[in-house]
């Protein structure tokens, strides 16, 4: 039908359509009566390239291998304010304390914004107990056992391995596309227009090899051509830095980034250098990185929301919210800046603020489970009862297994807000069920068997809590009283200790505390 | 994701099966109408040029102004005034020809075309550009970049030249700067480079001359043509750019600065100034399609946005420009500098956007998709109303929610819901519901044969038997060694499955779990469907039961049973799709254990037990048992038809004997191993009461012996606690070993992790410190590692074993216990519950101090003496350092058993409603 067009010029129109197998096939036709074409063999690689091709900038999460083999060592009592572990509370900072507003499993405040990285935890630093974090992290990383939601990849070259599998299978039979290690780099590197290309599929495709050596090759090729350009080229110095990175070697990484930075002023590089500090967990240092590219950039989203995502983590509350507001001014349509303000909003008791925001975010087409049950909630605090049970009749509707638990748990802090006891309890039963990891819902179910003058099942209720997260404060609180209340002193003295070590300024516990020390005073 | 949606206005669908891209489409006034009136040209790939002026809304067939058919596709269309009069012409890319067309109104519904020239290309031709080269008035000329890197320019009829560009693989979008009068191409080296017009037409036009410049290494002196083609500029972009277009996006600049270069790249999008330097990026965070840079604001005249191929004739007047964004996620983005100004949802997916005034309305959209769908769009502003319906009209009707709410809370009430145990979860006790309603739903119902099969019935492992079923679970190390296939016993049980409900089951599973050295050949059974079994006519009873055959085998040499019935669930989804289940408990004949062999003397043990009848034969007794029993050793028993011995044979080697002493009606059990005797004990005992229930209840006998004591059985000597004892701590010990072993070697981890750790800082440094024995450690702890894990393998074998060991004897010490102190069943069902034969391994407690617990249970409440007693408190459940408080435990349970205190509050004086919490437990 369209016999006279070349089929270069069609696999080249099909590659800007995004039409990628479409692409591919021409190509392998083309190279099936051509095999030297190089034009197919151009236009082929970035096809599948851009089939694998992922963000890289942003945090991605560590994998197990990768903390196992950690070897950056980074202050295990850091500051508070400078570090993403040790966020302000209290009245030092202008964050909410965790009675208002809970806290992730990283021990971080809860932001409206899921990204990968925020719900994990860091161990090594995040954890209070340093030597138990790999062990922490390997229970999780355990198919079966820990939550979904909490588990960690194995490594992180894992995740790549099977983006890399996926498309290796669409390119086609007989073997990978490119077999780099068969490949004389140094002849690819001395060809600019091919290098590029050819650099990139080993980065992003090519990892039928070890994750390792396939990022050796990468280190090998990009030397081989930042030498030939005369070490004036910003783009195979970043390459380098991604493949430093890869490699775990974060400070080399930062060498060749900071030296591109030096060539040519690319919004790449701020991110990368960026996600580097955080990852060596310098916060401040990331900071200082985005606001100077934000001077020089004036008006980049990104930049704002990097430094907006770093501010919320070290309890910055007011700094966060300018930054989501200036977002917000450029780009009126960002979801994620959104969905932080409203969070804020909710947690500093406007909820009607937060119901507009939610709104907005569900007219702009964020029909989620959670938009839903975080509206329900919403409305609840808002006085609006009617709407709260469709909201949380459609958060059930929609809601898939993974979250599910947090939804029954909203909809019994609803049931306790209306003092319907054996509701929330059935509720919190139901997020327990679904979710044996659901800190809070045993500790809220513990409460309850209080009320009902159950101790026992109280307190397996806390054990279970206790064994399933550690960044819950209210539960070691709350076995502390019980413990308290049964004349356990020296486990309630342990357990109030736990929860000032998770949130130091907690009142009650403060009075727990001084209540026992006068008690066992007294004996 | 935006708040707003574009709005059609006009639309129509081009042709069918027909391809376009990018250049397929240009707007223009193209038959110099003097309204001025712009007309959407399109071109597809087959080669269609349709020319459509949309009059109002909605497509009107008066809309098509042209449809012909051009030889060959139609790669890039343009509009531009090629002629030199001021008239618009139309110029045609095809891969092999250039042509420029003239359209002329002929009346008011129609276009006519007639070609004005054409110029053959040499070369495959990838794209063109249009501009006033040379800062020529007045005229446009045409660039046509081909698949091999030449550039070969047109005035007009003429052919001007055709240059190489250096070092060229794969054409990219190209552009003209009017301001710099420079052309602007991407690369396939992912840089952007820019070409002066002048330096192009100076350079030397052929490929070969070129290259040998570059051979020789500068231009050869005297040759008028012979510069090189030199680049103005390049930047590495390092993405492909997807499309390069001139506008003036910044707006801080002054009105008259010239023009900027926006490239719109895979990720980014990248504006540049016309030296090369980099003014604005802005990363995306998703896949652009295409853009169109077009005037903001009201002040900008029809004219300059139509007339889209010269922007440098108005560039001095234009305020700053926005740019027009479609994305691959259907959306519509309107920056305005760095701002998003607008984003609106879209119904296509465009490779091609255009702003144009149409109809005399301002800023209308053109968007094209590739499969030839052409849409007029206008951005706007109400809200979409159908997401925002939580605010819905519907009267919730409270009444009614209580209502169910309230059956809803008895329901649950009624499935024992109102507490909470950590321990039960709530689905537990929904399928214990479920399985109380079940169990008149679909009966199971076993036939267990007495004969073992025949030995060639007998089902290899592995050969001919089901794949994947054999013993991979329970069995374990039992089960190993399946090549001994001579000594293998195998029993084939039918299950007989009715279903009594009308209709028919779905996703039927039998699972069936059996004691340890037997192995159940399947496991799991899978029935897709169930047909109730009575049909219709005769509705009262099941009728025909379906028949599933379970095969079970027991392996050569296997060890002693810690129990003797199987159990088997069936798992069923009923017809309101609830997920119910049945079970049954199979009793497994004596014959898949043991086998009769003449009478030994091994009386290392021994157990004496009397009744209160006759003694009776032993032959008669074990009939079924002597059938299957060697025929020699059967005829020798046989033949003494008042043997009053007889021995069984264990698969472990095992050998236990009954004596009977004919006068008094006591059998003794003597055997070399403790554990074995149970099996016999409880076998002897079962068939004791069958044979003289029956005996008895034939009415001559009855007549005889009027009203005959019940039968019974009692044991008077002292219960063989240490006997017990002994397999509780060689269990223990087993567990202490295997709990030594994991520690050693999680040592042993630890450090093989650490030797890794400082092995890999020691390869990675570039200057490494000698290994210094590393490496040596590194493979010794490695042996360690395999050795411990080797170890540990074996332990648990043996623990297993030991466990099962300990089952049998406590099945003795519990049936013993019933003898001696003359339980009621429901007694000893309850003492079975506390002193359970089930030894379950688990990681940190196991049966000691699960039995421990629950020996202090039984202690505080039903066997408590004082009240003093009933306050002590429960210490948590913790692993045991010792087993001397459980054997005490034990003990004094029994003494208080044999001092008359009893479990069931019926049969004592003892404290009531102690029942209740001896079962929960």
């Amino acid at each position: 039908m369209v016999a006279d067009v070349h089929p270069i010029w069609l696999a080249q129109s099909k590659l800007r359509r995004r039409r990628y197998d479409e692409c591919i096939q021409l190509c392998t036709d083309a190279l099936q009566r051509n095999p030297v074409d190089q034009v197919a063999w151009y236009l082929k690689c970035r096809a599948i390239t851009l089939k694998s091709w992922i963000d890289d900038t942003e945090i991605e999460e560590e994998g197990v291998a990768d903390l196992l083999m950690d070897e950056h060592n980074v202050a295990q009592v850091a500051r508070p304010g400078t570090s993403l572990a040790r966020p302000m509370t209290g009245a030092a900072a202008s964050g909410q304390s965790p009675v208002v507003r809970p806290m992730t499993g990283s021990g971080r405040p809860l932001t409206g914004f899921v990204r990968p990285g925020t719900s994990a935890a860091r161990p090594g630093t995040g954890s209070t107990k340093p030597g138990t974090a790999l062990a922490a992290a390997l229970k999780a990383a355990r198919p079966g056992t820990g939550s979904s939601s909490s588990s960690r990849p194995l490594t992180t070259s894992g995740r790549f391995v099977r983006l890399g599998t996926a498309s290796l299978a669409a390119a086609g039979h007989g073997g990978p596309f490119i077999a780099a290690e068969r490949l004389d780099l140094r002849k690819y590197a001395a060809r600019p227009h091919l290098a590029r290309v050819l650099c990139d599929y080993i980065l992003y495709v090519d990892h039928n090899m070890q994750k390792d050596h396939n990022m050796q090759k990468v280190l090998e090729l990009a030397g081989h051509a930042t030498a030939e350009a005369g070490f004036a080229d910003w783009w195979w110095k970043e390459r380098l830095g991604k493949a430093y990175y890869q490699l775990g070697l974060l400070r080399d990484a930062e060498k060749q980034l900071a030296s591109a930075a030096k060539n040519q002023d690319m919004l790449v590089l701020t991110h990368q250098l960026a996600k580097i500090s955080t990852r060596l967990d310098q916060p401040l240092a990331a900071l200082s990185l985005f606001s100077e590219a934000a001077g020089r950039h004036p008006g980049d989203i990104g930049l704002l929301l990097g430094q907006a995502r770093l501010q919320e983590g070290l309890g910055n509350r007011q700094a966060a919210l300018a930054l989501y507001h200036q977002v917000l001014a450029l780009d009126a349509s960002n979801v994620e800046a959104i969905a932080c303000l409203a969070a804020d909003h909710f947690y500093s008791d406007q909820p009607e603020l937060a119901l507009r925001y939610y709104r907005r975010l569900l007219q702009m087409g964020v029909v989620s489970a959670e938009t839903w049950a975080n509206l329900g909630l919403c409305c609840f605090y808002a006085g609006q009862y009617d709407f709260t049970f469709s909201c949380f009749e459609r958060a059930l509707a929609l809601a898939g297994d993974a979250a599910l638990p947090d939804i029954w748990y909203n909809i019994g802090q609803v049931a306790i807000g209306i003092g319907d006891l054996s509701w929330a309890q059935q509720c919190f039963r139901l997020a327990a069920a679904l979710d044996p990891g659901h800190a809070e819902a045993l500790n809220n179910l513990g409460v309850l068997q209080l009320k009902r003058r159950q101790p026992q099942q109280a307190a397996s209720c806390f054990r279970a809590g206790m064994k399933a997260a550690d960044h819950v404060f209210e539960l070691h609180y709350n076995a502390a009283l019980l413990a308290h209340r049964q004349g356990d002193l020296q486990e309630a003295v342990s357990q109030v200790k736990e929860a000032l070590a998770l949130y130091p300024e907690h009142t009650d516990s403060l009075e727990l505390k001084k209540l026992l020390k006068a008690q066992l005073n007294a004996l | 994701m935006s708040l707003f949606s574009s709005r059609e206005w006009w639309s129509t669908r081009l042709g069918t099966a027909e391809e376009f891209d990018q250049g397929s489409i240009a707007i223009a006034n193209i038959d110099n109408d003097p309204n001025g009136n712009a007309k959407i040209i399109t071109g597809s790939l087959q080669g269609m040029l349709r020319v459509h002026l949309p009059h109002q809304r909605g497509y009107h067939v008066e809309d098509m102004l042209l449809e012909t058919e051009l030889e060959g596709s139609i790669l890039q269309l343009a509009a531009g005034n090629f002629l030199g009069s001021s008239s618009i012409c139309l110029a045609v890319l095809h891969p092999r020809k250039l042509a420029v067309y003239a359209l002329q109104a002929v009346g008011s519904s129609y276009l006519q075309h007639s070609k004005i020239y054409e110029h053959y290309l040499e070369h495959t031709a990838a794209n063109m550009a249009t501009g006033p080269f040379g800062g020529i008035a007045g005229v446009e000329h045409i660039v046509v970049q081909s698949y091999d890197g030449q550039l070969t320019f047109f005035e007009q009829e003429a052919m001007a030249f055709s240059r190489f560009l250096p070092s060229f693989l794969l054409p990219g979008p190209l552009a003209y700067a009017a301001a710099s009068d420079s052309f602007i191409t991407s690369t396939a080296g992912l840089e952007l480079v820019a070409y002066k017009y002048s330096n192009l037409a100076a350079a030397s036009g052929s490929k070969e001359q070129q290259q040998q410049q570059q051979q020789a290494g500068g231009p050869p002196a005297g040759a008028v043509s012979g510069k090189r083609i030199q680049a103005d500029w390049t930047v590495v972009l390092g993405e492909a750019a997807l499309d390069i277009r001139t506008g003036r996006i910044t707006a801080n600049t002054r009105a008259d600065a010239p023009a900027d270069i926006l490239v719109l790249a895979e990720h980014t999008f990248f504006v540049l100034n016309l030296q090369g330097q980099l003014l604005l990026q802005r990363r995306l965070d998703y896949h652009p399609a295409c853009c169109w840079p077009f005037p903001a604001g009201p002040d900008s005249s029809s004219s300059s946005s139509s007339a889209t191929a010269n922007p440098n004739q108005q560039q001095q007047q234009r305020p700053p420009e926005n740019l027009l964004v479609a994305t691959h996620t259907k959306a519509l983005m309107v920056y305005r500098g760095q701002e998003l100004a607008w984003a609106a949802r879209l119904e296509m997916l465009p490779v091609a956007v255009r702003v144009a005034a149409l109809e005399g309305m301002q800023g209308m959209i053109v968007a094209l998709d590739d499969t030839g769908k052409l849409s007029v769009l206008y951005l706007g502003s109400e809200p979409p109303k159908q997401s925002v319906s939580f605010a819905e009209s519907k009267q919730l009707d409270y009444a009614a929610m209580e209502a169910e709410r309230k059956a809803l809370l008895t329901q649950i009430k009624a499935a024992g819901g109102a507490g909470w145990d950590p321990a039960a979860t709530a689905p537990a006790a929904a399928a214990g519901k479920g399985a109380a309603a079940a169990a008149k739903d679909l009966v199971l119902r076993a036939q267990v044969p007495s004969r073992l099969d025949d030995a060639d019935r007998i089902v290899r492992e592995g050969g001919e038997g089901p794949p994947g079923s054999n013993a991979d679970g329970v069995a374990g190390f039992g089960a190993a060694g399946g090549a001994a296939a001579a000594g293998v016993k195998q029993l084939t049980v039918t299950l007989l499955l009715s279903n009594t409900t009308k209709s028919s089951m779905k996703d039927v599973s039998i699972s069936i779990q059996v004691p340890a050295p037997v192995v159940a050949l399947q496991q799991q059974l899978l029935l897709p469907e169930l047909p109730p079994s009575s049909s219709s006519s005769s509705s009262r009873g099941p009728g025909e039961p379906l028949a599933v055959q379970v095969v079970l085998q027991v392996p050569a040499g296997s060890s002693i049973p810690a129990a003797n019935t199987a159990e088997v669930v069936a798992c069923y989804r009923s017809a309101d799709k609830q997920l119910q289940c049945s079970q049954l408990a199979l009793q497994l004949p004596m014959i898949l254990f043991c086998q009769v062999i003449p009478p030994v003397k091994s009386a290392e043990y021994k157990v004496t037990v009397a009744t209160n009848r006759d003694a009776a034969q032993l032959v008669a007794l074990f009939g079924d048992m002597l059938v299957q029993a060697h025929p020699a050793h059967a005829e020798a028993l046989s033949r003494s038809q008042a043997a009053n011995v007889m021995s069984f044979h264990f698969g472990g080697g095992q050998e236990v004997t009954i004596l009977v002493s004919k006068n008094a009606g006591r059998y003794r059990l003597q055997a070399d191993s403790f554990a074995a005797m149970w099996l016999v004990l409880q076998e002897l005992s079962r068939r004791l009461a069958g044979h003289f229930a029956a005996a008895e209840a034939k009415p001559a006998a009855a007549q005889q012996q009027q009203q005959p004591p019940p039968f019974s059985i009692t044991f008077e000597e002292s219960l063989p606690l240490q006997d017990v004892f002994e397999l509780v701590d060689r269990h223990f010990a087993l567990r202490a070993a295997l709990a030594a072993a994991n520690e050693a070697l999680e040592q042993r981890e630890v450090q093989f992790r650490s030797v890794q750790k400082r092995l890999l800082v020691r390869y990675k440094d570039r200057n490494a410190a000698p290994l210094n024995q590393l490496d040596v450690l590194m493979e010794e702890t490695y042996d360690q590692i395999l050795d411990l894990a080797t170890q540990m393998e074996q332990l648990q074998a043996e623990l297993l074993a030991a466990g099962q060991a300990l089952g049998a004897g406590v099945q003795l010490l519990l049936l013993l216990t019933r003898f001696r102190f003359k339980l009621a069943a429901e007694e000893s069902e309850l003492l079975r519950c506390a002193l359970s034969p089930v030894v379950l391994e688990g990681p940190e407690v196991s049966w000691e101090e699960t039995t421990e617990a629950a020996m202090t249970h039984l202690l505080r409440s039903a066997l408590a003496r004082s009240a003093k007693d009933a306050a002590a408190a429960v210490p948590p459940l913790a692993p045991a350092a010792d087993t001397a408080r459980l054997k005490k435990h034990i003990s004094l349970v029994l003494e208080r058993l044999s001092k008359g205190m009893r479990l069931v509050a019926g049969s004592s004086s003892n404290n009531g409603g102690s029942a209740a919490a001896v079962a929960a437990h």
